[in-house]
């Protein structure tokens, strides 16, 4: 996580010293859509505790979240943008000392967010005609899709061969939470980095987890749509 | 409409439109084990999944064997729904490992849990102590060399060895003969019900009445070939017997009916004078010999006659030894068996045995028989080298 | 390892900003804002006028002194002025809805118009100094007396913001540019529409009328530039049109040699195209005028920034390119 941190803002330096005085000074503009690289951790105990029961869970000691998103969104206000994030993640490298229940298990998150982005007003001569700061809040829901690598149960059936579920799909709901930097680079892309934090719940039957926390550090670009035409007035 | 909006509701039902998971058979999660005392502990679990079929029974099977689908089983009453607890049905033996699992029953299948292991908490285990109680000669005008079976009542042990009948008190600890018979001859099983004396020779029972000291003849099994070196042990109002020469049959006899009747055949090897026992109502076979390699068995099997089921349990603790010195029986709620001044305990409810005090003994046992009356075990040794005739007796008790 | 290339790599890029091509060589003009839209010569290029903010200033072409700055007369930012080619007048207009009218010579407000309700976005005066035309986001044309200072007609038939307004050299057309695609020709004397020039996909921002007035040239949104022929007002055709990168181009100007232009965009390149060659100079801020200095040194430009104020160039400055070797 360190060496990943310390490489995107190495990549920022870069990009922006280079777009300093080398393009030119952007205009406005209404629509951007997002695409960017996402790592992230879960948070949250190690066990899960439901009267005396007690089993490892699944998505806190899920070590490794990597994915992308895109994420669309319309400039209504100077100061608001309402859009749509579509986030795909996948979290594998399951490990919990002395146990072994998931170890293998991979998952799948594909989730839709609607978010409204408060950020900073676009100005045409400092540091907010090519920055912006920004902090966004929407509802998510999506599905998780589990797939195990070790049978969690062992049914047995006198006659016939059972077969033992080793996958699952469900849905989870929550809410999610960011904040971010955004760099123009010329009129057209940008760049951008942010950290965002999810709040999830979830039911299933081959897990005991009813919701998981995760948070997310993502860089990735922007492509600037729909131009101000009238940026002058 | 705008693309934009067509990808939006794309999306949406793309990700919704996957169905939600509904597993046919019950799933149960087993939850990690708590309140570990000294003698106890408490078993969780999760039914995640009820399934499509009606739950008819859940709870635990746990014990010190893995994935042991005969370990001893705590049942829920009624069926609940969601987390469970119960509490161990058994005192925990001391330092031990043991193996948990949650499990639910439908009227077709059985899911069991993940399994979970537990320690139990460090503690003293009692290995009892033997004590010598007879160590002298024998004057007797006949052989006494190796017992086929033997007897208690009351007081009273009863050997039937070689032909002849003989008796010990424990009140005075002496021997006395007490007849000679034909019918003791090969008298390898003999069990006491209702006050008599059940003797199998050849190919029938014969009851023996202690107090007049008669035979009477029962019905004989219907089968040509006479069985000798054989086992067997009393149920209830029944006598099971099988092995012996060349056979892995076995039968009931049914002492009130005077009847007989095949039960499942014996699913381990064909064996001669293998040991037995009987702790609640199921039976035991150990030991035993094959007929041409002569070395001990060391595979070990109960017989359950609710379903007339054999089921192997966990090995004998010696393997490939002498076949002539291992010997076997039973306390209320214990089985043994003896090896060469090494006793071990079987404790059926765990299915697990146990090394209990070794025999402080130098001599060379012959013949060793081993008897139990209430909650002591005998071990009985005698021999007869050209002119000495010794005969030795200890007492094991915890 | 990678992590030292990373850190490298960034700093070469921070040390490499000191080399990389800045505005070395320009002249410059002392504004208040940094962000100009309208610049207009004097006709002999003596002296420039540089809308800066909501006054008018005016500097001297060699000194770069400023010589007058014509204050309160806009409430709000000027986006466009104009110079009459007897040097008297001066117009500007603005986002204020106001066309003021000054006398270039003693520095007073004429008249002050309020005639239209959108912004004003760009202003001329005709050749013979009679006329002014202007345009706004109202999305009409207005033509003025400009003696009498009123409004002596109306062009409607545009239907988004108007962004550029020309007479043609002889004074008997105008020309509008707008955001709804179309370039309307009108003849000034009967006020009639004569032709309405299709072809460009997005926004027109500027125009510009060849010395000799056979050639009106259009630059836009979708980055292409237009030559129109219209040698015969009736029979106007579009002679070539070519696609130049993917940014806005924001200003045109024709020079009064034939087949020559400059123009500049949102990419900060000012390009002057020769019928054998085109001059390059890239600037760190997108371009919002650029116009030919009438003096005939050189070609020199004027061009009017985002950013970097007003600056002044010419092709000793410039890279040239010669169209001789892609043929």
């Amino acid at each position: 996580m360190k060496n990943s941190i310390l490489k995107i803002v190495t990549l920022i330096i870069c990009i922006y010293s280079r777009s300093l005085d080398c393009e030119a000074q952007v205009i406005d503009n209404k629509v951007n859509i997002y695409a960017e690289y996402i790592i992230g951790i879960f948070h949250g105990k190690e066990l899960i505790e439901e009267k005396n029961f007690i089993y490892p869970s699944l998505y806190n000691n899920l070590k490794d979240i990597d994915g992308i998103s895109l994420k669309w969104l319309y400039k209504n206000h100077q100061h608001i943008s309402l859009g749509i994030n579509v986030i795909l993640l996948q979290a594998s490298n399951w490990e919990y000392t002395g146990h072994s229940e998931y170890h293998g298990s991979k998952i799948k998150m594909q989730s839709i967010s609607p978010t409204i982005q408060f950020h900073s007003k676009f100005s045409e001569t400092n540091i907010f005609n090519r920055g912006r700061v920004f902090i966004e809040i929407g509802p998510t829901v999506g599905l998780s899709k589990l797939t195990l690598s070790n049978p969690l149960f062992d049914i047995q059936n006198e006659k016939d061969a059972v077969s033992i579920p080793m996958k699952s799909n469900d849905i989870f709901y929550g809410l999610t939470g960011n904040v971010g930097l955004e760099w123009a680079i010329t009129q057209l892309i940008g760049i951008y980095i942010t950290y965002s934090l999810q709040f999830n719940w979830v039911t299933s039957k081959l897990y005991n987890d009813n919701q998981f926390t995760s948070s997310q550090l993502g860089i990735g670009i922007i492509m600037k749509f729909k131009k101000d035409k009238r940026y002058f007035y | 409409m705008s693309k934009t909006n067509w990808i939006l509701i794309l999306l949406i039902t793309v990700i919704s439109c996957n169905e939600q998971n509904e597993f046919e058979y019950p799933l149960v999660f087993t939850g990690d084990v708590i309140n570990i005392t000294d003698t106890s502990a408490t078993f969780t679990a999760k039914i995640s999944n009820p399934g499509k079929y009606p739950i008819l029974e859940s709870g635990f099977i746990w014990g010190v064997h893995s994935n042991d689908n005969y370990g001893i089983k705590i049942r829920n009453e009624g069926i609940p729904d969601g987390v469970y607890a119960l509490q161990t049905n058994y005192k925990l033996l001391p330092g031990k490992t043991y193996y948990v699992r949650a499990y639910v029953l439908t009227e077709s299948t059985v899911t069991y849990g993940r399994e979970v292991t537990f320690n139990s908490l460090e503690g003293q285990v009692e290995l009892g102590k033997w004590s010598l109680i007879i160590n002298d000669g024998f004057d007797n005008s006949g052989r006494f060399v190796s017992v086929e079976s033997s007897f208690t009542i009351n007081d009273t042990t009863y050997f039937a060895t070689y032909g002849s009948l003989y008796c010990f008190s424990h009140i005075s600890n002496t021997f006395s003969f007490v007849l000679a018979n034909p019918i003791l001859l090969h008298a390898d099983i003999s069990v006491v019900f209702n006050g008599y004396v059940y003797i199998f020779h050849y190919n029938a029972f014969y009851r023996f009445d202690p107090k007049s000291k008669s035979f009477n003849k029962l019905s004989v099994l219907n089968e040509d070939v006479a069985r000798i070196n054989g086992s067997g042990f009393l149920i209830n109002d029944k006598i099971y017997i099988g092995l012996g020469e060349g056979s892995s049959k076995f039968w009931k006899y049914i002492i009130t009916e005077d009847s007989w009747q095949q039960i499942a055949s014996f699913p381990g090897s064909v064996r001669r004078n293998a040991f037995n026992f009987s702790i609640n109502n199921v039976g035991y076979i150990g030991g035993g010999f094959n007929f041409h390699k002569f070395s001990t068995k060391s595979d070990f099997w109960c017989y359950n006659p609710e379903n007339d089921q054999w089921i192997r349990k966990e090995n004998l603790p010696i393997v490939n030894e002498d076949m002539f010195d291992l010997v076997g029986d039973n306390t209320e709620n214990f089985g043994y068996c003896f090896y060469k001044n090494k006793l071990y305990e079987y404790n059926p409810v765990f299915n697990i045995w146990g090394k209990m005090a070794d025999l402080n003994n130098n001599r060379n046992l012959g013949y060793p028989h081993l008897f139990a009356v209430k909650d002591k075990i005998y071990l009985m040794a005698s021999k007869y080298d050209d002119n000495n005739r010794y005969f030795i007796m200890w007492v094991y008790e915890k | 390892m990678m992590k030292r290339i990373f850190l490298l790599f960034g700093l070469l890029s921070i040390v490499s900003n000191g080399f990389s091509q800045k505005d070395n060589n320009l002249i410059s003009f002392k504004t208040d804002s940094d962000i100009i839209y309208g610049i207009c010569f004097t006709n002999k290029g003596k002296a420039l006028g540089i809308a800066d903010n909501n006054t008018i200033k005016v500097y001297s072409t060699d000194s770069r002194e400023l010589l007058n700055e014509f204050k309160n007369g806009h409430e709000n930012q000027v986006l466009s002025i104009d110079i009459s080619q007897d040097s008297t007048i001066l117009v500007s207009g603005g986002k204020d809805s106001t066309i003021v009218i000054w006398d270039l010579v003693n520095n007073k407000i004429l008249s002050s118009l309020s005639n239209q309700k959108g912004i004003i976005t760009s202003v001329q005066i005709s050749p013979d100094g009679n006329y002014l035309v202007s345009g706004g986001t109202d999305n009409n044309a207005y033509l003025y007396d400009l003696e009498k200072s009123e409004v002596i007609q109306v062009f409607s038939d545009h239907t988004d913001d108007i962004t550029s307004v020309k007479f043609s050299p002889d004074g008997k057309l105008i020309a509008t540019a707008s955001g709804d695609k179309i370039i309307n020709i009108y003849e000034v004397k009967s006020f009639k529409l004569i032709g309405s020039l299709t072809g460009h996909r997005s926004w027109v921002r500027d125009i510009s009328f060849s010395k000799d007035g056979t050639k009106l040239i259009s630059c836009g949104d979708d980055s292409r530039i237009i030559t129109w022929n219209i040698s015969d007002i009736y029979k106007i055709r579009k002679q070539n049109a070519k696609k130049v990168g993917l940014d806005w181009l924001l200003s045109i100007d024709f020079h009064k040699d034939k087949g020559t232009y400059a123009y500049g965009g949102m990419n900060g390149e000012i390009k002057i195209v020769t019928p054998i060659g085109s001059y390059i100079l890239k600037i760190a801020r997108p371009i919002q005028k650029i116009l030919f200095n009438p003096q005939r040194i050189y070609l020199k430009v004027a061009v009017a920034t985002r950013g970097n104020g007003v600056i002044m160039t010419d092709t000793r400055n410039m890279k040239w390119k010669d169209f001789s070797k892609f043929r």
